[in-house]
């Protein structure tokens, strides 16, 4: 294994850079430097702006009330976590592998760039933090990884698993592995990978599915990747939609959807 | 829909066809069954101007005509490529400068009632793109212009009355499109 590990992380208690982490120094790879986005007031007006109450629901579960999973849903990253046996939950953690820890207010301040131009044969995985700039990607190496809630490259943009059960497009529920570009998710792709609406009981239990399926197929493709298994294919320029944010009565719409697309499946099942 | 909007549309029909912030009644007529509510009977005739659609250049370039145009060239022509490329850029702009879009307005020039108007002729456009393609992304984004306050044209500025229909007609469809995808 040459090439060297950089992370992208969107807040030093994010479990799924934590669980990323982890496992990719289980399987041997070693983690040059974790590049984590402060949290500051400045930070907080910014995404307020755009997710509005959203952010505040994200802020205590991601950060507050951290083993807030569904009820009686196996499919989510703290069963994962306990599965695995992954125990890091604060990146700061990872100092003791040898790991170095950068706080930045910007993943494309020039202090980022200036840190990721001194290391050499690397590539970047991204695990949140908001748009990387032009100047970032050119000095990424390989590129920046991402793993998006959707099939690319039909389904770019944000709140892709709701949009899919807002447009009866269930089947095309998945993520997918791709490298970052500067236009948002056109960059060329790794692995797509579906993922089936089985076991979930709501909304949250659809993204924490889609949450623990982002961590296990992003090591698992960077190892592929890596190994040379997996060669980033080039995006279709021919679709242009993009999906933005969902208005909260397209939101309450896609809850009633989601349900009676359960109770049809549960009344097809035990048929 | 509520007495007062029907009252207003009842009241100004004469002036409502020839408005040229309006192929308003165009909608009607597309959507049947409001005309029947308002006991009017629709105009068959769209306005034979042959206008061409050109290409994007900037948001702070537009004004209500350049989006008014749009809008019979959609009824004419239906979603064409042109047409699709032109609501996709002005939807990517609003959903990506949400929060920015009234001060960004003063930084263009644009007076107040040339905001209002332009952005009840985009929320038009895109309530009209909808019920041409179903495309829902069309839909949440008028949603979200619906919740700008300053974009509510009000009925007490004589000047901007076309504009007062315009935004309660528009707010009535999505209300009303959103209860028949709640029903189904």
């Amino acid at each position: 294994m040459t090439k060297s590990v950089v992370v992208f992380c969107p807040n030093q208690y994010s479990l799924y850079t934590c669980s990323i982490c982890e496992l990719l120094l289980k399987k041997g790879y070693s983690i040059e430097l974790i590049i984590v986005k402060r949290l500051t007031v400045k930070r907080f007006i910014e995404e307020y702006k755009r997710d509005g109450k959203k952010l505040l629901t994200k802020i205590w579960n991601k950060l507050i009330y951290r083993n807030n999973t569904s009820k009686n849903f196996s499919e989510n990253i703290q069963s994962f976590r306990q599965k695995n046996n992954l125990n890091v939950k604060n990146v700061k953690g990872f100092t003791k592998n040898g790991s170095k820890i950068l706080f930045c207010n910007s993943l494309n301040d020039i202090i980022v760039e200036t840190a990721l131009s001194q290391i050499h044969d690397k590539f970047v995985v991204f695990t949140g933090g908001g748009i990387i700039r032009k100047n970032i990607l050119d000095v990424s190496g390989d590129g920046v990884l991402n793993c998006h809630m959707g099939i690319l490259p039909k389904f770019r943009g944000m709140d892709i698993p709701s949009w899919c059960i807002l447009e009866d497009k269930i089947n095309q529920l998945g993520i997918t592995i791709h490298f970052m570009d500067p236009v948002i998710d056109t960059g060329s792709i790794l692995r797509t990978i579906p993922i089936k609406l089985n076991g979930v009981e709501n909304i949250k239990s659809l993204y924490d599915k889609f949450e623990k399926n982002m961590v296990e197929y992003m090591v698992d493709t960077i190892e592929k990747y890596v190994l040379g298994y997996i060669i980033p294919t080039q995006q279709s320029k021919n679709y242009k939609r993009q999906y933005f944010i969902l208005h909260n009565r397209l939101v309450k719409l896609t809850k009633i959807k989601l349900n009676n697309t359960i109770s049809n499946q549960q009344i097809y099942s035990s048929k | 829909m509520n007495n007062k909007l029907k009252r207003s549309i009842i009241d100004n029909y004469g002036t409502l066809i020839v408005s040229d912030e309006l192929p308003l009644l165009i909608l009607l007529y597309k959507k049947g069954d409001i005309s029947i509510e308002l006991s009017i009977k629709p105009p068959n005739i769209i306005n034979n101007k042959n206008i061409t659609i050109g290409s994007y250049f900037k948001f702070g370039f537009l004004n209500y005509q350049t989006i008014s145009n749009l809008r019979e060239n959609l009824l004419k022509k239906g979603p064409i490529e042109e047409i699709q490329d032109w609501c996709i850029k002005i939807m990517r702009y609003i959903e990506i400068r949400y929060s920015d879009l009234r001060k960004n307005e003063n930084d263009y020039g644009r007076t107040k009632l040339e905001s209002i108007k332009l952005y009840n002729q985009i929320l038009a456009l895109f309530i009209e793109y909808f019920i041409e393609t179903n495309d829902l992304i069309f839909l949440n984004t008028s949603l979200k212009i619906i919740d700008l306050k300053w974009v509510h044209p009000k009925p007490r500025f004589q000047a901007i009355n076309d504009t007062y229909i315009l935004f309660e007609l528009n707010r009535y469809f999505v209300n009303k499109f959103l209860k028949r995808m709640e029903n189904d």
